[in-house]
């Protein structure tokens, strides 16, 4: 049994092992990560310059690829001004809100690190009052 | 201070000297592999002026693009199945012909010719022949096919062959005595003890296989069965040369080959050293 275990370590201390040993673990613990947050769902919110949520605003998400620009999806915040997308296949996108009475927000470009990513825009969009 | 402390002094101080040159030689050499690895990460245009030799905003979005515009693990798994046939074969067929060559037989100089002036021949020249041979064997358009030309590369032959002859004749006639087949005396004792020659022959067809693009280039018609140098060359028609996706694939068929170098670098300097001072 002793003899078993030092033949496993003397394996384990082998840097052909170690080294593909780790790039497997990676690989593993990437995949795992990666299933846990694949629901394509990417969620943010709309503020207004006092960064108060705006209800009923409407968000823009188009794909970016460099052929040229998709067919842009939309949704509504809700009345926190929080919104969400389901079912995303993006890698890069970029997202804009509009509302009457405000002037649009920026235009901002996003990638993720695989498609169908869970994502929370880290920044709100900013609607400036103002037509 | 005696002449002894003063000739070290002026060694060390030479030494130190030699040193710093070799430092930023090796700086030097080491600049191409840095821009490829900064680019790879930032996207920056690498015309840029004046360069920024610090990477801002590093990320890995580089290498999502690569992942998602082409078959890329599609790729590198034919590049790797092509990579261990070649390998395998190798070290079974070089090992073979190496332990012949280090008997006595008629004719074996002009084996060593042959084999010799072969070297000199480019491959460009010899890829129709190689092509119909391939056809015949229906082996167009499939990793064995790809792994064909390069089932075994004649300057590992001799790796070999200087390698087992630093082994005692001793051993091996001890071996025939005892009834031991050819076969099983290159597997049971010429190759366990010509670890470094095994290196050296994993590292070569390691890299020739990993780079070849020719002759991939010439069997291969399926696009699922293209290897990583086919795809790099697919992958500049999607974007500029410039930008950080190309430097972010060239940096994943490369590094591979680095990694395997790294692993086994001990044994192969080890190989080429034992060369240097047969007489």
């Amino acid at each position: 049994m002793k003899f078993k275990v030092n033949m496993v370590l003397k394996y384990l201390k082998n840097r052909f092992v170690i080294t593909f040993l780790s790039i497997g673990l990676i690989i593993g613990i990437w995949s795992i990560y990666v299933q846990y947050n694949n629901d394509g769902i990417i969620t943010g919110k709309v503020v207004d310059e006092t960064g108060k949520g705006i209800p009923n605003a409407t968000v823009i998400i188009v794909e970016e690829l460099s052929g040229g620009i998709q067919e842009p999806l939309t949704t509504r915040t809700d009345g926190k001004g929080n919104f969400t997308f389901k079912d995303i296949d993006y890698i890069e996108f970029i997202i804009s809100a509009k509302k009457s009475g405000y002037t649009a927000s920026d235009k901002i470009r996003y990638h993720l690190y695989f498609k169908r990513e869970n994502f929370k825009i880290p920044k709100p969009l900013v609607l400036k009052k103002g037509s | 201070m005696n002449r002894i402390h003063k000739k070290y002094f002026n060694n060390s101080g030479r030494n130190i000297f030699v040193h710093l040159v070799l430092i930023l030689i090796s700086f030097v050499m080491l600049v191409p592999l840095y821009w490829l690895v900064k680019t790879s990460l930032t996207g920056e245009n690498i015309y840029i002026y004046p360069p920024s030799l610090i990477p801002k905003n590093p990320n890995l979005y580089n290498f999502v693009d690569v992942y998602y515009w082409i078959p890329f693990a599609r790729y590198f798994l034919n590049s790797t199945i092509v990579s261990v046939i070649v390998v395998i074969s190798n070290i079974i067929f070089n090992s073979m012909a190496g332990f012949a060559l280090c008997r006595s037989f008629p004719g074996k100089k002009a084996i060593i010719l042959v084999y010799l002036g072969s070297i000199m021949i480019p491959f460009q020249t010899t890829i129709i022949p190689a092509f119909l041979i391939t056809k015949r064997l229906g082996l167009l358009n499939t990793h064995l096919g790809m792994a064909l030309p390069l089932f075994s590369i004649i300057i590992c032959i001799f790796v070999f062959k200087n390698s087992f002859e630093a082994i005692p004749s001793s051993l091996i006639d001890s071996a025939r005595i005892d009834g031991l087949p050819d076969w099983k005396m290159i597997y049971k004792i010429t190759l366990p003890l010509s670890k470094p020659a095994i290196a050296t022959n994993v590292i070569l067809s390691f890299l020739y296989s990993w780079n070849s693009f020719l002759w991939p280039l010439i069997i291969i018609r399926d696009r699922n069965m293209q290897t990583l140098p086919l795809g790099l060359s697919r992958f500049f028609s999607y974007f500029e040369q410039s930008s950080g996706q190309i430097y972010a694939f060239s940096i994943l068929v490369v590094a591979p080959v680095i990694l395997v170098f790294l692993l086994s670098q001990k044994s192969f300097i080890g190989s080429m050293l034992s060369g240097a001072v047969k007489g």
